[in-house]
C-alpha cells in the first residue's frame, strides 16, 4: 500500500545526553562515580591498613605523610575513610537493592491482584511504616547482632514498604491500561503481564526512589554506628565518626573528612536520583 | 443456523461503592440480558451511544470481564469458566482490536516484541521464524516492507500505523473472530477509511468474522451485514443493515438514523427539533418498563410499566418496542428510507 506514509521516526535522544543536559546531575554523577571508584580501589589507594595502629604519631593534622591526619591511636584517617566509604556504600547499595527487589515483588503482587491480597499486603506495609524507623533499626540490630549483613538486612526490611507502595500505585493505574488487556487477549499469563508488560512501565519512579534510598541507607547505617550499634569489625564512615567524637574539638580532621565523604555521597546520590527522573521519563526522550 | 459465536442472555453487573466491609451502594447493570449470534464470515455491528454497555459486552466476550449471568459459546461450546489452557485456546480463535491505538501498544516494547508475543505463546511458528513472520504480518496490514519497522517503538508511529500494528497483532494467531471495539473512532476520517478497507480485505483473505462495536452509523452502513442496537445494556433492535436503515422499528434506532449526517448537501433535511434529548439514564437504576421511555418521543403510558416484548419483522428484523408496527408513522427516522 503506497498511501501509507512512512515518516522517518525521530531518533530518540540518548539517555546520556539528557542526563548531561542537567548540569548538576552530570556533576553529581561524576562525583558519585569518583567515590565509587575510590571505594572500590581502596586497597590500592590506601597507604595503610584501616585498622593499623601507630602508623604515625597520634593526632597530627593533615600533612604530607598523612593527608587526612591521624587519630588518637595513630591510625591514618585517609586509609580509614577510603575503607569506610567502601563499607558505607556497600551497606547503602545492598540495603537499597534488597529493599527495591522486595518492594517490587510485594507492590507488584498487591497492585496487580487488587482486592483481598492487596488489602492484606498493604496492611503489612503499614505496620512497618507506623513504627519509627530508626528505633526499629536499633531494636533489630540489638536483637540479631551487629554484623554488617544484619545491618543491611535490617535497613532493607525497614525500607521496602516505601517501594512497595510506590510500585503498587503504579500497578493500579497501569493494570487497567489497554495494552495490558491486549497482552491478556494475546494469551499472556499473569507472570508475563506483571514483569513483561507492567513493570517496565513502572520502573522509572522505582529507580529514582531506589537511588535516593541508597543515600538514606548510608545515613541510617552511619546513625547506627554513631550510636555504637554498628559492626565493630568493619570500618564504616559512621564508625569512624563515633570513635572520633571524643577528640572532635582537638582534632577536627578526624570527623571532618569522614563527614565530608558521607555528605558528598548522599548529596550526589540525591542529585543523580533527580537527574534519572528526567532521563527515565519517556516524554523527555522524544525531544 | 451455523452460529460461530453466540452470546446468550449475557449479564454483566458491577457492584459500586462499599469498602472492605461495607455493602455495595448499588449495582451497575452494564450489560443486562444481551443475546446475539455471529455467523461465519459475517460482520456484525453493535451500535449505541457511550455508556450503553458496548465495551463491557466486548470485554465479556473476550473473557476480560467475568459475566454475572448468561453464556458465551464458540461453535456451540460454552467458553465461560474455562481453565487457563482452554481460555488460551479460545483466545486463539477470538481476538480483539482495541479502541485507542495510543493506549493498546506497550510503549516500552518494540513492534517485534509486541507481535512475537502471541506467536510465541500460541506456538504459531517455530522460534527461528519469529522475525520473518512478524515482518510478514506487518506487510499483511499494509506496512511494507515490514522488517525495518520491527525494532521501532510505538511512539515512532502515527495513529493509523499503530492501529495497523494492533490489527497485525490480532491476526497473528490466525483467529476466526475479531472483536473490534471502536477500532477506528480514534482515527482521522481519511485514515479511518483506509483501516476499514484493510479490515474488509483481511476478512476476505482470512475468512474472518467481525463484531464491530461502534457509535458511527456511517461505518455500520458501509461495512456491516447486520446491526444490533444497544441501549442501556440491552439490545433494542437488530436486523440486516439495509432493513434497519430503511425502516427502523425502534424509536431509538430511528433517532440514531435521523442523527446520522447526510453525505449529500442537496438533500439536507429540514431542521426539525432533534428527536432525542437528555442523557442516557443511569445504569445504576434503569427505568422500569421500556428502558427508553424516559427519552422516547412516542412513548405512551404502557411503556413506563411493561417491558416491551420482541416483535419480529420480515427479513429477520427484531425490535423491542410496544409500537414497532407503527414505525412508518413516526415523524422521524425516515431518512434512511428516502436514501435507500
Amino acid at each position: 500500500m503506497s498511501m501509507v506514509d512512512l515518516p522517518l521516526a525521530p531518533r530518540p535522544v540518548s539517555a546520556l545526553r539528557i542526563f548531561a543536559r542537567n548540569r548538576s546531575a552530570a556533576l553529581a554523577g561524576l562525583v558519585l562515580a569518583a567515590l565509587l571508584l575510590v571505594a572500590l580501589a581502596a586497597p590500592l589507594l590506601a597507604p595503610y591498613a584501616p585498622g593499623a595502629i601507630g602508623v604515625g604519631p597520634a593526632m597530627v593534622g593533615p600533612d604530607a605523610a598523612h593527608l587526612f591526619g591521624t587519630d588518637e591511636l595513630g591510625r591514618d584517617v585517609l586509609s580509614r575513610v577510603l575503607y569506610g566509604l567502601r563499607i558505607s556504600l556497600l551497606v547503602g547499595f545492598g540495603a537499597a537493592g534488597i529493599a527495591t527487589a522486595l518492594g517490587i515483588v510485594m507492590g507488584g503482587i498487591a497492585g496487580f491482584s487488587g482486592g483481598l491480597v492487596d488489602d492484606l499486603l498493604m496492611r503489612v506495609t503499614e505496620v512497618f511504616q507506623v513504627i519509627p524507623r530508626f528505633f526499629l533499626a536499633v531494636v533489630l540490630v540489638a536483637f540479631f547482632g551487629a554484623s554488617i549483613w544484619n545491618i543491611i538486612g535490617a535497613i532493607a526490611i525497614l525500607s521496602w514498604p516505601d517501594i512497595a507502595r510506590l510500585v503498587r500505585a503504579e500497578f493500579l493505574t497501569l493494570r487497567t491500561r489497554q495494552f495490558v488487556d491486549a497482552a491478556r487477549v494475546a494469551g499472556a499469563p499473569a507472570g508475563v503481564l506483571i514483569f513483561g508488560e507492567i513493570l517496565p512501565n513502572a520502573l522509572a519512579p522505582v529507580v529514582v526512589n531506589g537511588t535516593l534510598m541508597v543515600g538514606q541507607a548510608m545515613l541510617l547505617e552511619a546513625g547506627l554506628s554513631y550510636l555504637g550499634l554498628g559492626d565493630p569489625s568493619q570500618v564504616s564512615l559512621g564508625l569512624i565518626l563515633q570513635e572520633a567524637q571524643q577528640i572532635m574539638r582537638r582534632a577536627w580532621w578526624t570527623t571532618a573528612f569522614p563527614g565530608i565523604a558521607i555528605f558528598l555521597a548522599v548529596l550526589s546520590l540525591n542529585v543523580v536520583g533527580d537527574g534519572l527522573n528526567d532521563v527515565l521519563n519517556p516524554r523527555s526522550r522524544e525531544r | 443456523m451455523s452460529a460461530l459465536l453466540e452470546v446468550r442472555d449475557l449479564k454483566v453487573h458491577f457492584p459500586v461503592g462499599g469498602g472492605l466491609f461495607g455493602k455495595p451502594a448499588g449495582v451497575v447493570h452494564a450489560v443486562d440480558g444481551v443475546s446475539l449470534t455471529l455467523a461465519r464470515n459475517e460482520i456484525l455491528a453493535v451500535v449505541g451511544e457511550s455508556g450503553c454497555g458496548k465495551s463491557t459486552l466486548a470485554r465479556a466476550v473476550l473473557g476480560l470481564t467475568a459475566p454475572t449471568a448468561g453464556d458465551v459459546l464458540l461453535d456451540g461450546e460454552s467458553v465461560l469458566g474455562l481453565s487457563d489452557v482452554a481460555l488460551r485456546r479460545y483466545r486463539r480463535a477470538v481476538q480483539m482490536v482495541f479502541q485507542d491505538p495510543f493506549e493498546s501498544l506497550n510503549p516500552r516494547k518494540t513492534v517485534f516484541a509486541t507481535l512475537a508475543q502471541p506467536l510465541r505463546i500460541h506456538g504459531i511458528v517455530p522460534m527461528a521464524d519469529l522475525r520473518t513472520e512478524a515482518a510478514r504480518l506487518l506487510e499483511a496490514v499494509g506496512l511494507a516492507p515490514g522488517a525495518p519497522y520491527l525494532d521501532r517503538y510505538p511512539h515512532q508511529f502515527s495513529g493509523g500505523q499503530r492501529q495497523r500494528i494492533c490489527i497485525a497483532r490480532s491476526i497473528a494467531v490466525r483467529p476466526r473472530v475479531i472483536v473490534a471495539d471502536e477500532a477506528v473512532s480514534a482515527l482521522d476520517i481519511s485514515i479511518r477509511a483506509q483501516i476499514l478497507a484493510l479490515m474488509k480485505t483481511l476478512q476476505g483473505e482470512m475468512g474472518l468474522s467481525y463484531v464491530f462495536i461502534t457509535h458511527d452509523l456511517g461505518v455500520v452502513r458501509s461495512l456491516c451485514d447486520r446491526v444490533c442496537v444497544m441501549y442501556l445494556g440491552q439490545i433494542v433492535e437488530e436486523g440486516p443493515t439495509e432493513r434497519i436503515f430503511a425502516q427502523p422499528r425502534h424509536p431509538y434506532t430511528a433517532a440514531l438514523v435521523e442523527a446520522c449526517p447526510l453525505p449529500d448537501p442537496r438533500r439536507a433535511r429540514a431542521k426539525a427539533a432533534p428527536p432525542l434529548s437528555g442523557d442516557i439514564p443511569s445504569p445504576l437504576k434503569p427505568p422500569p418498563g421500556c428502558r427508553f421511555h424516559t427519552r422516547c418521543p412516542v412513548a405512551r403510558p404502557v411503556c413506563a410499566t411493561e417491558p416491551p416484548p420482541e416483535r419480529r419483522f420480515a427479513g429477520g428484523q427484531v425490535a423491542r418496542c410496544h409500537f414497532a408496527e407503527e414505525a412508518a408513522t413516526w415523524p422521524f427516522g425516515r431518512l434512511g428510507a428516502a436514501a435507500a
